[in-house]
């Protein structure tokens, strides 16, 4: 079958899509699965851990020595490691929680992870920038360590915490173009198999295309919430 | 002996900061008494742990040793939710305001009361006629960025009033504004003091302040109390070498002369006195 695919498209000169077009959509597809599922559970444990890595730095609401410097350090190990070896590496792991190490889903449970990992680091650090005064005013009024955190703090550094989730959807879309390593599939996967391997750059370029665009979209909107939420 | 119209009574109360293994001592074995009603300042340089003593009243700051008694209750003592429940009572203004920008000026002033559990009806009322007291009520939905350093403070007064406390904690509140808008915000200040009998402490490092809305006034230096008096007191025959320089400072202020005819009106028993000051300023 590939071979007769080869042989036509250079021998027409010219890209099969009537071929590509549905193996496209299905990447597509795969791609939109995967950056929503790393970001929708990915950002909210990474959300968590950035609240505890803020909260438990010294002279914050829940100060804790401990807790921080445990989460500070794991954090530290994880993240630098490059994705394309973490996705290999935690193999045994990903068999026991997906069941499988290979597809669409084994390639979710490592994105996961460095998601987590890197929002937490945002977290971190747009809370950091917060006016702790605003936490001495809060707190003066009687406002639990709890409340403070959640309806003070959070809407306080809402704004740069949009810009923060922007550019960690770039990021996991960085990613997910690396699952077809583990047969995940994607749009990185199509661009390497039906691009690349059939040297046949066009298939490529409309892979990077549609990415560009969907990144553009995000962060225009990530954009626009961030500045109304402003106020200034 | 306190009277029982004591409503602020520190014994003894100290505050040490650990950083790392050096030990520094912010307040040293402050003892004083804040009466029910009246407007008590505390004056020093930065450093001097002003900041920290009147951080103790609300318990933002824990005392090391020594006792604070605030409103007939140990505040070293308290859990959570007494604490919480004493917070209640005692409102605090902050020098660079400490608004949430995130919020409207209404929902700054209502944030306390959905603390207190006051229903949306009452908050309403509440939110409506402290806007009004403060003269923001056109500014309802604004966002703090948009208001000016005067506004802001405004505004944070009405927030830390929203729950009828019977104390007022004053941060250097008027530090970051401009002299006339200084004026307005103490005047403000003295309405809530005359018209609510609310108590206010506040910290400033600005002698005219001070003298300006002030009954008492304590002076600190290097985590001490040095000297306390009525203002006049202070005022006029400062012993301390710290408090003459503050007394100093003050009269060579652009101010100086409202500050003078003030204590006038409320001293009339100290008028030589004070007009002998108000010759020896202007070089009569």
């Amino acid at each position: 079958m590939f071979e007769h695919i080869i042989i036509e498209s250079t021998a027409t000169g010219s890209t099969n899509w009537e071929y590509l077009t549905p193996l496209l959509n299905r990447a597509v597809f795969e791609t939109l699965y995967m950056v929503a599922m790393t970001i929708g559970i990915g950002g909210v444990i990474g959300l968590l851990l950035g609240l505890v890595l803020y909260s438990t730095r010294p002279s914050n609401l829940f100060q804790n020595t401990v807790v921080y410097r445990v989460l500070d350090f794991v954090v530290n190990v994880i993240r630098p490691i490059p994705f394309i070896i973490f996705l290999t590496a935690i193999r045994p792991l990903t068999i026991s929680v997906i069941g499988t190490s290979i597809g669409t889903d084994a390639a979710v449970f490592p994105m996961v992870i460095i998601c987590s990992v890197a929002t937490s680091r945002i977290v971190e650090q747009n809370l950091v920038g917060t006016d702790p005064g605003i936490i001495e005013a809060a707190r003066s009024m009687g406002c639990s360590r709890m409340r403070t955190l959640f309806t003070v703090l959070i809407p306080e550094a809402l704004s740069p915490l949009i810009l923060g989730y922007a550019f960690l959807f770039v990021a996991v879309t960085d990613m997910s173009a690396m699952a077809g390593m583990i047969a995940g599939g994607g749009l990185g996967d199509f661009a390497i198999s039906y691009g690349y391997r059939q040297m046949d750059d066009v298939v490529t370029w409309v892979a990077i295309a549609i990415i560009i665009v969907f990144v553009q979209l995000v962060q225009q909107l990530a954009n626009f919430f961030a500045k109304r939420l402003l106020h200034k | 002996m306190a009277n029982e119209e004591t409503i602020i009574q520190f014994r003894g109360a100290t505050k040490v900061y650990k950083l790392r293994k050096k030990e520094v001592l912010a307040v040293d074995k402050l003892t004083l008494d804040v009466e029910k009603g009246e407007v008590f300042g505390i004056i020093g340089y930065s450093g001097a742990g002003k900041s920290t003593a009147i951080r103790m009243i609300n318990q933002l700051e824990a005392l090391t040793s020594g006792k604070l008694t605030v409103l007939g209750q140990d505040v070293g003592r308290l859990n959570e939710s007494q604490l919480k429940a004493l917070r209640a009572e005692i409102g605090m203004v902050f020098q660079l305001f400490n608004l949430f920008n995130a919020k409207t000026i209404a929902k700054n002033i209502e944030f306390p009361l959905k603390l207190a559990k006051w229903t949306p009806e009452k908050r309403k009322a509440r939110v409506a006629e402290l806007l009004d007291f403060v003269g923001m009520s056109d500014k309802a939905n604004v966002y703090p960025p948009e208001l000016s350093g005067g506004q802001k403070q405004r505004v944070g007064i009405a927030r830390a009033l929203a729950t009828n406390p019977k104390i007022l904690l004053a941060d250097e509140v008027t530090s970051a504004l401009d002299p006339e808008t200084t004026i307005d915000v103490l005047n403000l200040l003295k309405k809530v003091n005359k018209e609510f009998g609310v108590t206010i402490v506040m910290i400033t490092h600005a002698m005219n302040v001070a003298s300006y809305i002030c009954d008492k006034i304590a002076v600190m230096d290097d985590a001490k109390l040095v000297e306390f008096g009525t203002a006049a007191e202070i005022f006029t025959a400062p012993k301390h070498p710290t408090t003459v320089r503050f007394v100093k400072t003050a009269t060579e202020s652009d101010v100086s002369d409202k500050i003078l005819s003030e204590l006038v009106v409320r001293h009339p028993d100290l008028a030589p006195e004070i007009d002998d000051l108000f010759k020896e300023v202007h070089n009569v």
